[in-house]
C-alpha cells in the first residue's frame, strides 16, 4: 500500500522562506538575454560565411582522379541535405529559446498528444536516410570502378586472383599495377613484381591517362595511403592486401603534376613524417622514367658491390660475398 | 510506518513528504573510505572524474601548443605520442563513462525513490577498481607512459614497437576501468528493477535513469568484448601467444573488430545521457511535460541496438570486402532515425513552453545546438566512400569532438550545473556559469569547426608537426586560439563549482520546480535519502506534490 500520511508538517516546511516551492518564480533567476541569443546567431552566420572569406576548405580535394571527383560530388550532395536538417534545427532551436521566454509571459502549453507528430518525425528521418543511402548508391560506381584508360601494353596485367577484397578493374580489364609498401616510416613503390623490378621510395612516378592499380601493403605496423586529390585512404595492414586506384589527368608540363598526402594512420614516433607524393607524367615520359630508375639501381648496385669488394679486401668487413 | 511522521490532519491522504530534521551525525574523514552511500560514492566519482577531465584538458592543452606553428620542436615526438594517448585515454575511460556512472550512482537512486543502490557495497567496489585504473594509468609518468593512440592498434601496440610497460599500464587501465563499468552497470540495472518507489511502474521512469539503463545495457554487452582484445594483447605482449600478430597466422584487424565492438557503443556511452539529461533539463526549465516520453524511450533502445552492430564502420579503410562496408553503411545510417528522435524530443521540449533561462537550460540547449553539427558530420563518416577521404583526418577529430566531446562538455555541466543544488544544497553564481557557458560554446566551435577543413586539406590526425609548405598553419593557429578560450571557460566553470560549495545562495530541495522525485528530498539529502519514500502516481510526482502543498496551503 502507498503511504499515506497527512501533511501538516510539510506544510510548515513548505511555507518557510527557505523551502518555498510555489514562490520560485523565474524573474528571481535571469533577465532575458537576448543580446547574447543574437550573438550568437551571429556567431552561426560568420561561422557559416563563404569557404573564401575564410580560406578554410568545405569540400574534400579532387582533380587528380574520377574517384576523387566522384567522392567530392557525393560529398556535396551529402552535406546539401546535412546543412538544410542544420539549419532547420538550429533555427527552430533558437526560435524556441527566443520566442517562448516565461519572463514575455509566454505560457507553456498542455501536454497533447501529438503522435502524429512523432511518427511523421520517424518516418521524415527515415525518408532522409533512404536519399541518403540511394545517392550513395548511385555514385558509388564512379568510385568503386575506374573508368577504362589509356592502355600501357607493355605493363599491362592480368586481374589479380579472386580475394574477398575486391581488386579495382577497368571495364577493358587494362591497367597497371604498382605495388605500394609501408613501413615504419617511408614508403616504397614496386613497379612490377619481378626481383629486379624497379622500385622508388616516397615518391611514386606515375603515367597520366591511364588506370593504376595500387596493392597495399606492410611490412611492420598499420600505415594509411592518403593522397586526398587522387581519392580515399586505404590503410596498408601487414599480413593483408588492400586495393585502391587512380587515373590521372595529363600532366600540365613535362616535369608533371605533383600530388602529395602522407600516412594516416598512427605508424609510430615519426608518422608525422611519412610524407608521399605521386608525380603523374605524361606515359611516353613513364617509360623513360622507368628505364632511366632501372639504369640508376643496377648503376648503384654495381657501385655498392664495388665498395664492398674494396673493403673486404681492406679488410674492413668479412664474411659478405658480394653478388655476382 | 515511520513513527517521526506526525499525524494530523486528515485532508491530504495521498501526499507525503519529508519531515524529519535529523540529528546531524558528525562523519569522520575516514567515513570516505568506507562509505556506501550511494550519493558519497557518486560524490567521489564525479570529483575524481572531473578532476580527470581536467588533467586530460591539460594535455589537450599541451598538444594545441605543439601544433598552434609548423615545424614547432616545443614537445618531442614521443612525448606527443604520450600526450594524445593519455589525453584520449583519460577522457574516454576516465571521464566520461565514469563521469556518467558517477551521474548515476548518485542520482538513478534518487530518480526512482530508492535509498541506496542496490548492491552498495559493489558500488563502493565500482569506484575504488575505478580509481586504480586511473592511478595504475598516471603512474607511468614516472617511467614511460603509453604511446599507441587511446585504440592501441597492433602491431604498433606489441612488444616490438612498443617494448616499454606503459602499454601494459594501458591494458591494466583499460580492464580496471571496464571491470569498474561493469560493475556499476549491472548495480544501476538492478537498482531501477527493484528498488523504484511505490507506483513508479516502468512508464514512470524519469527520462534520464531510462538513458543510464541503456547506457548500462550497452557496457554489460559491449565492455566484456574488448576488455578480452585487451588481455589478449597483454598475453601476446608478455607470454609469447600471436592473436594480433600476422606474422605467426595472427589478426591485426580480429583487434580492431572486438575493440570497436566496444568503442563504437561507447559514443552512445555518452551520448544516449547527454540526450537523457538535456531532455530532463529542457523539460524542466521549459515548464513543459514530457511528451515524447514512449519515443525517447524507443529511441534509446534503437540507439543502444543500432550501436552493437555498426562498430564497422570504425574499419572502411581496411581490407574488407566491399559487402561489408555497405552493410556498416546502411545500419550506421539507420542510426539517424533514433538520433533525429532524441533532437526532435529536445525541441519539442522548448517550443510552446515557458522558458526559464538558467544555466542547465544553457548547457543543455548548446549540447543539442552543437550536437546537430556533429550528427551533420557523423552522417559524412559513415558513408564508406566519403570515409574513405575524411576518416583518421582533422575532419574525423572534429567530427567525434562534435558529437562524444559535446556530450562530455556540454551534456555532464549541464547534469552538474542542473544538479548541483541538490550535490550541495547551494546554487551555483548563475553570472559566472552563464559566462562559463558562452567561453566553453565560442572557444569549443573556434576549436574544433575550424579542424574540418584542416582534415579536408590533408592533414592526418595524431601528427606532432607539419611543415610551411601544407598551408595548415593559420588554421591551426586559430584551433589553438580557441582552445584557449575553450579552457578559461572549463576553467571558470570549476572555480564556480569550488566557490558556490561555500558561498552559493542556499538553493532548498526544489530550486529548479523539478519534475522528479530527487527534488523531493532535502538539499543536500541525508544519509537515508528519503524518510518517507514518495508514492508516484504519474510520469512527473513533484508535479503531483508541488499542486498538493498549493491547495493545502490554499485550504488552510
Amino acid at each position: 500500500m502507498p503511504i499515506r500520511r497527512p501533511i501538516s508538517g510539510t506544510l510548515r516546511h513548505a511555507r518557510s522562506r527557505r523551502y518555498d516551492l510555489a514562490a520560485v518564480s523565474s524573474s528571481s533567476f535571469s533577465k532575458p538575454r537576448v543580446t547574447s541569443f543574437l550573438a550568437l546567431a551571429a556567431g552561426v552566420a560568420l561561422l557559416l560565411a563563404p569557404a573564401s572569406a575564410w580560406a578554410i576548405t568545405a569540400v574534400p580535394q579532387s582533380g587528380g582522379s574520377p574517384n576523387a571527383n566522384a567522392i567530392a560530388d557525393l560529398y556535396k550532395i551529402i552535406m546539401f541535405f546535412g546543412i538544410i536538417v542544420f539549419l532547420g534545427v538550429e533555427v527552430f532551436l533558437i526560435r524556441s529559446i527566443l520566442r517562448y521566454r516565461a519572463s514575455t509571459g509566454a505560457v507553456a502549453s498542455r501536454p497533447t498528444d501529438n503522435s502524429k507528430l512523432e511518427i511523421g518525425w520517424t518516418v521524415g528521418a527515415v525518408g532522409l536516410v533512404a536519399v541518403l543511402a540511394a545517392v550513395t548508391f548511385i555514385n558509388l560506381p564512379d568510385i568503386t570502378t575506374p573508368p577504362n584508360g589509356q592502355p600501357i601494353a607493355e605493363f599491362a596485367q592480368s586481374s589479380a586472383s579472386a580475394s574477398l577484397v575486391s581488386v579495382p578493374n577497368p571495364p577493358d580489364g587494362k591497367k597497371i599495377t604498382i605495388n605500394v609498401t609501408g613501413r615504419q616510416f617511408i614508403w616504397r613503390y614496386t613497379y612490377g613484381n619481378k626481383l629486379d623490378s624497379p622500385f622508388s621510395y616516397t615518391q611514386m612516378v606515375a603515367p597520366a591517362e591511364t588506370v593504376v592499380v595500387l596493392k597495399i601493403q606492410a611490412t611492420d605496423v598499420i600505415h594509411s595511403w592518403w593522397i586526398p586529390a587522387l581519392g580515399g585512404k586505404f590503410d596498408a595492414v601487414p599480413g593483408s592486401t588492400n586495393y585502391t586506384w587512380f587515373k590521372a589527368p595529363a600532366p600540365k608540363d613535362a616535369a608533371g603534376d605533383v600530388y602529395t598526402g602522407q600516412c594516416a594512420e598512427l605508424c609510430g614516433r615519426q608518422h608525422a613524417n611519412m610524407l608521399a607524393s605521386v608525380r603523374i607524367v605524361t606515359p611516353a615520359a613513364f617509360k623513360v622514367w622507368l628505364a632511366a630508375q632501372k639504369t640508376r639501381i643496377a648503376d648503384a648496385n654495381q657501385q655498392s658491390i664495388k665498395t664492398r669488394q674494396k673493403l673486404t679486401r681492406q679488410g674492413q668487413i668479412t664474411d659478405l660475398t658480394p653478388p655476382s | 510506518m515511520s513513527a517521526t511522521v506526525e499525524h494530523s490532519n486528515a485532508g491530504f491522504p495521498e501526499l507525503v513528504t519529508h519531515k524529519v530534521a535529523k540529528p546531524p551525525v558528525k562523519q569522520r574523514w575516514s567515513s570516505w573510505f568506507t562509505t556506501t552511500d550511494h550519493k558519497k560514492i557518486g560524490i567521489m566519482y564525479m570529483v575524481t572524474t572531473f578532476a580527470f577531465f581536467l588533467v586530460g584538458g591539460a594535455e589537450a592543452m599541451m598538444i594545441r601548443l605543439q601544433l598552434g606553428v609548423a615545424n614547432n620542436s616545443l614537445i618531442t615526438p614521443q612525448h606527443y605520442n604520450q600526450l594524445f594517448t593519455m589525453h584520449g585515454s583519460t577522457m574516454m575511460f576516465l571521464f566520461l563513462t565514469p563521469m556518467i556512472a558517477g551521474l548515476g550512482s548518485y542520482l538513478l537512486p534518487l530518480q526512482i525513490g530508492s535509498r541506496n543502490v542496490a548492491f552498495p557495497r559493489l558500488n563502493a567496489l565500482s569506484y575504488w577498481l575505478l580509481l586504480a585504473g586511473g592511478v595504475t594509468l598516471y603512474a607511468t609518468l614516472f617511467f614511460t607512459p603509453p604511446e599507441a593512440g587511446w585504440t592501441s592498434y597492433p602491431p604498433l601496440s606489441n612488444q616490438i614497437y612498443s617494448q616499454s610497460a606503459g602499454q601494459d599500464a594501458w591494458i591494466y587501465l583499460f580492464v580496471l576501468t571496464g571491470l569498474s563499468a561493469i560493475l556499476s552497470a549491472i548495480n544501476l540495472i538492478a537498482t531501477v528493477v527493484n528498488n523504484r518507489a511505490p507506483g513508479m511502474s516502468w512508464a514512470r521512469v524519469p527520462a534520464f535513469t531510462r538513458s543510464l539503463v541503456a547506457y548500462s545495457a550497452l557496457v554489460i554487452i559491449s565492455l566484456p568484448v574488448a576488455a578480452g582484445a585487451a588481455v589478449m594483447l597483454l598475453f601476446d605482449r608478455n607470454y609469447g601467444t600471436s592473436f594480433f600478430d600476422p606474422s605467426h597466422g595472427g589478426s591485426p584487424s580480429l583487434y580492431q573488430h572486438l575493440f570497436w565492438f566496444f568503442g563504437q557503443p561507447q559514443s552512445y556511452m555518452a551520448l544516449i545521457p547527454a540526450f537523457g539529461i538535456a531532455i530532463e533539463v529542457l523539460v524542466v526549465f521549459g515548464r513543459k511535460t514530457n511528451q515524447s516520453q514512449k519515443a525517447v524511450t524507443t529511441a534509446f533502445i534503437a540507439a543502444a541496438g543500432l550501436s552493437l552492430v555498426t562498430w564497422g564502420s570504425h574499419m572502411f579503410t581496411m581490407p574488407t570486402a566491399p559487402e561489408v562496408r555497405v552493410l556498416f553503411t546502411v545500419l550506421s545510417l539507420l542510426t539517424l532515425v533514433p538520433i533525429a528522435v532524441l533532437v526532435g524530443a529536445c525541441l519539442r521540449a522548448l517550443n510552446n513552453g515557458s522558458i526559464v533561462t538558467n544555466s542547465p537550460l544553457y548547457y543543455a540547449a548548446g549540447f543539442v545546438g552543437v550536437f546537430v553539427f556533429g550528427a551533420v558530420t557523423s552522417v559524412l563518416m559513415q558513408i564508406f566512400p566519403i570515409a574513405w577521404q575524411v576518416s583518421d583526418s582533422y575532419f574525423m577529430v572534429a567530427q567525434f569532438h562534435y558529437t562524444v566531446a559535446a556530450a562530455g562538455i556540454f551534456g555532464v555541466l549541464a547534469a552538474l550545473h542542473y544538479w548541483y543544488p541538490k550535490f550541495t544544497g547551494r546554487l551555483l553564481s548563475e553570472k559566472i556559469a552563464k559566462a562559463s557557458f558562452w567561453l566553453i560554446f565560442i572557444g569549443f566551435n573556434v576549436t574544433f569547426l575550424i579542424q574540418h577543413s584542416l582534415g579536408l586539406e590533408g592533414m592526418p590526425r595524431r601528427i606532432y608537426e607539419y611543415g610551411t609548405t601544407s598551408g595548415w598553419q593559420s588554421e591551426n593557429m586559430i584551433s589553438t586560439f580557441g582552445s584557449f578560450i575553450l579552457a578559461v571557460g572549463i576553467l571558470l566553470a570549476t572555480y564556480n563549482f569550488i566557490r558556490s560549495a561555500s558561498r552559493g545562495a542556499v538553493a532548498g530541495p526544489d530550486p529548479w520546480k523539478g519534475n522528479t522525485v530527487e527534488w523531493f528530498v532535502p538539499s543536500p539529502p541525508p544519509a537515508n535519502s528519503f524518510d518517507v519514500i514518495p508514492t508516484v502516481r504519474s510520469v512527473e510526482p513533484m508535479k503531483d506534490i508541488r499542486a498538493e502543498l498549493e491547495r493545502a496551503g490554499a485550504k488552510a
